[in-house]
């Protein structure tokens, strides 16, 4: 059964190997997230500084609300946030 | 009589040039091996006036190798029946033309005259016509117009265009080599793991094409949006209301925002400076093809592959000049006033050419761009003898339009701002207002200038700020290609050639590297470039491939040679190709990875089962055959939630939520119908709504 079901839907908890955080693809070698994750992850990272100074002041947990409602956020983007506000991820700074 | 052969592209093609050349205008239509070709006699010769149907020949490997091998090296032209499928037409034409080639004394290559056309002849008179292309002639023609046809017979070429032969057979020699190894190496990785055959291909164009749109998605699903405000306000003057645009267009902080409503609103403004600017918009330059089929996607949604096919269509029955070209050139042999003349008949395009004769010369706004071998895209003026489709209408009122505008006079338009100082913080108020608008008449439709008059103003004048107010707005991501801006962008890189870029965008389609009218890549697409630039990043290097065209160019100004050109690129596929037969394994299992992903997602909705939450998919009843949607939750007992679904036609699942509920949409389509779009949710509810209604209207 759990083989037919990642055979259906291969982003499902079955898969084994090392797998991308937000989206179960294969992730970076030593990342947790995928290539495409990743690069959203950076761009949140770097976002919240000019988001920052744009509003004077606004909590981290506000920006990802923010841009996981905005229509204009890349859908990697959106992932990204809501997994980080689901399972309170620490934000490395790079 | 001696008796000569002319070859042309297509069958219509073929009738016209029959048509032009009989010197008593009669006609023999004869038929064989099922194939029509047309005689008729010019000055005590028999013509013979037959056609193929594009191309008859194809590069293939040489000899027998199995359709799986790879690398191949060796190739052959041979007849395309024999390395297609479903190619038995084919087969007859050659048959027919090698019958026919057996009583002529002279021959004729009367295909388009282009790089393809010149190839068909030339493939055709070397082998169908055993060796004939040695002393064919060459017919060089813009119009299947009388005229145009009589002069280009009167007028051969001694010879064929070889320059153009060479370069096409390179291009196809060049696109072979690197479509059948490339296209192999993936499809062959991908079936030798995991035992199941997809068909993967990549190109020497389709590479470079398929990274740039890649690299587009990337950037759209990494984007992160900034926001930003922009200050809305009116004024009011004498009691009316205008819209005013603060001196910056956007304000990166909110604070600063903030603080310009506060010193603006209900505050009384001065007018500092009043400006105006007359200008001029000169008319357009005649369409070359990109440009016809960039105007025809913005004003009708045709796809370019579609504004191609009906251009084609209308030069087959004589109405428009050949439309593959890429030029912007309308030179004065054409005949300007013939063809207004006769455009002048049709009573829509009458008052136009009426207004157009009052102008003292009559000259076209030529554009930059040049092509050896035809003119800019024009009306040749002969009027329609069969009802044209819609679409042909379209894009034929298109045409003549842009013809007529090019011959027009300048628009002249004045542009006026008011300068409003209000408290340090600067306005304009601004206007526009057309003075005569010269060739913009002649192109209504397809661009109208909207004016905006401003009431009399003064310097020193007080305006009152009404309403000032400060909207959040986020930077918005970079847009999508549509197939228009796909095919301008691979102009403007040099890649691919005005014939083959609009095919080159459908394959995308076909393989699912793409999807959807405004294009999204597929994780298919990302999956490929990646491999690409892990193994032969040169493959997708738009520099590399604009060399080669830059190189298939060269040969047809005869400046460089078709064996040398082949050769360089045989040398850079080399090592790519055994890298990718190396690293086989690896490639295999990326690959058949990621299509099973892909497989995946055409099953899977994306909207969560609205009663457990789970992955709703499509699912195919091995019991009764019949397709629903159903909750991956019921294999493990957890939920039966199921929507029904049309079982005629093929199923797509769009990028699109139902306004009324959220689901995704679906579109069904069947062949010779209208495509169906519909919310599988609402449909389910809106019947049993219904029913309701029914049972208890009957109680």
């Amino acid at each position: 059964m759990e083989e037919f079901i990642s055979q259906l839907y291969p982003f499902s908890k079955f898969h084994m190997s090392k797998k991308c955080k937000a989206c179960n693809n294969e992730a970076e070698e030593n990342e947790e997230f995928c290539e495409l994750h990743k690069l959203a992850y950076l761009n949140i990272v770097k976002a919240y500084e000019e988001w920052k100074k744009a509003y004077g002041e606004i909590s981290f947990n506000e920006f990802l609300r923010k841009i996981v409602e905005a229509k204009e956020s890349g859908e990697a983007v959106k992932e990204i946030a809501f997994y980080i506000m689901k399972n309170n991820f620490k934000v490395k700074k790079e | 009589m001696k008796t000569t052969l002319i070859i042309c592209e297509k069958p219509d093609a073929a009738l016209h040039v029959a048509k032009a050349l009989s010197e008593n205008g009669e006609i023999k239509k004869l038929i064989k091996y099922d194939i029509p070709y047309f005689e008729v006699k010019n000055n005590s010769e028999k013509l013979i006036i037959c056609s193929a149907i594009g191309h008859l020949y194809e590069v293939d490997v040489k000899g027998n190798e199995k359709r799986t091998e790879y690398p191949v090296w060796d190739f052959t032209w041979k007849p395309k029946h024999l390395v297609e499928r479903g190619q038995k037409k084919q087969e007859k034409f050659i048959k027919a033309i090698t019958e026919l080639a057996k009583e002529a004394d002279l021959f004729i290559n009367a295909c388009d005259y282009d790089i393809e056309g010149s190839l068909i002849g030339y493939m055709i008179l070397k082998y169908a016509c055993k060796g004939a292309h040695v002393k064919a002639k060459r017919m060089k023609f813009s119009t299947l117009t009388v005229k145009e046809l009589r002069e280009a017979y009167k007028n051969l070429m001694p010879t064929l265009d070889y320059p153009l032969i060479n370069a096409g057979m390179c291009r196809h020699e060049i696109d072979w080599l690197y479509g059948i190894n490339l296209s192999r190496a993936l499809t062959e990785s991908a079936r030798k793991y995991s035992g199941k055959y997809s068909i993967l291909s990549i190109g020497r164009v389709q590479g470079p094409t398929l990274k740039f749109i890649v690299e587009k998605e990337r950037e759209i699903q990494t984007f992160v949006p900034k926001p930003y405000w922009v200050i809305n306000s009116k004024i009011d003057i004498n009691g009316e209301k205008f819209n005013v645009e603060y001196k910056l267009s956007k304000i990166e902080e909110k604070n600063i925002a903030n603080k310009i409503v506060k010193e603006c609103f209900k505050k009384e403004g001065e007018i500092i400076n009043i400006q105006s600017k007359t200008y001029e918009l000169p008319p357009p330059p005649p369409f070359d093809l990109t440009q016809l089929q960039l105007e025809a996607y913005r004003h009708f949604g045709f796809t370019p592959k579609q504004t191609l096919d009906i251009a084609e269509h209308l030069y087959l029955n004589a109405l428009i000049s050949y439309p593959r070209t890429s030029s912007q050139k309308l030179p004065s042999t054409i005949g300007y006033m013939e063809i207004l003349n006769s455009l002048k008949e049709n009573s829509q395009y009458k008052d136009a050419i009426n207004e157009l004769y009052n102008i003292n010369e009559l000259k076209p706004n030529e554009g930059e761009k040049t092509d050896p071998a035809h003119p800019a895209i024009y009306p040749t003026g002969i009027q329609p003898k069969e009802e044209l489709s819609s679409r042909e209408k379209k894009i034929y009122d298109l045409i003549v339009k842009r013809f007529i505008a090019t011959f027009g006079d300048s628009c002249l338009k004045k542009s006026e701002k008011a300068i409003i100082k209000v408290n340090e913080h600067i306005f304009y108020l601004r206007g526009a207002r057309i003075l005569k608008p010269g060739w913009i008449k002649f192109y209504s439709p397809y661009l109208s200038l909207k004016e905006s008059l401003l009431p009399p103003l003064s310097i020193g004048q007080k305006v009152f700020f009404d309403e000032v107010k400060a909207e959040e707005k986020y930077t918005q991501p970079p847009s999508r290609f549509n197939p228009t801006s796909l095919l301008k962008l691979m102009e403007e890189q040099s890649i691919g050639t005005k014939a083959t870029r609009a095919e080159i965008i459908d394959i995308l389609y076909k393989r699912g590297y793409i999807k959807d009218e405004r294009i999204t890549a597929t994780p298919l697409s990302f999956k490929i470039i990646k491999l690409m630039l892990k193994y032969c990043s040169k493959i997708v290097s738009v520099e590399f491939t604009r060399e080669l065209e830059e190189m298939m160019k060269k040969i047809e100004f005869g400046k460089e040679e078709r064996e040398k050109v082949v050769l360089k690129a045989v040398n850079n596929l080399k090592p790519a190709i055994m890298e990718l037969k190396n690293k086989e394994v690896e490639i295999g299992k990326e690959l058949s990875e990621v299509i099973k992903q892909v497989k995946a997602l055409d099953f899977t909705i994306k909207t969560p089962c609205p009663n457990c939450g789970s992955q709703l998919l499509i699912i195919k009843s091995k019991k009764t055959g019949k397709r629903f949607i159903g909750c991956s939750g019921l294999w493990i007992g957890k939920c039966r939630f199921s929507l029904p679904l049309p079982q005629k036609g093929k199923l797509s699942l769009l990028n699109k939520e139902c306004p009324e509920c959220g689901f995704q949409m679906i579109q069904v389509k069947i062949a010779g119908r209208k495509p169906m779009i519909s919310c599988p949710k609402c449909f389910i509810t809106n019947l049993n709504n219904k029913k309701l209604t029914i049972t208890k209207a009957g109680n």
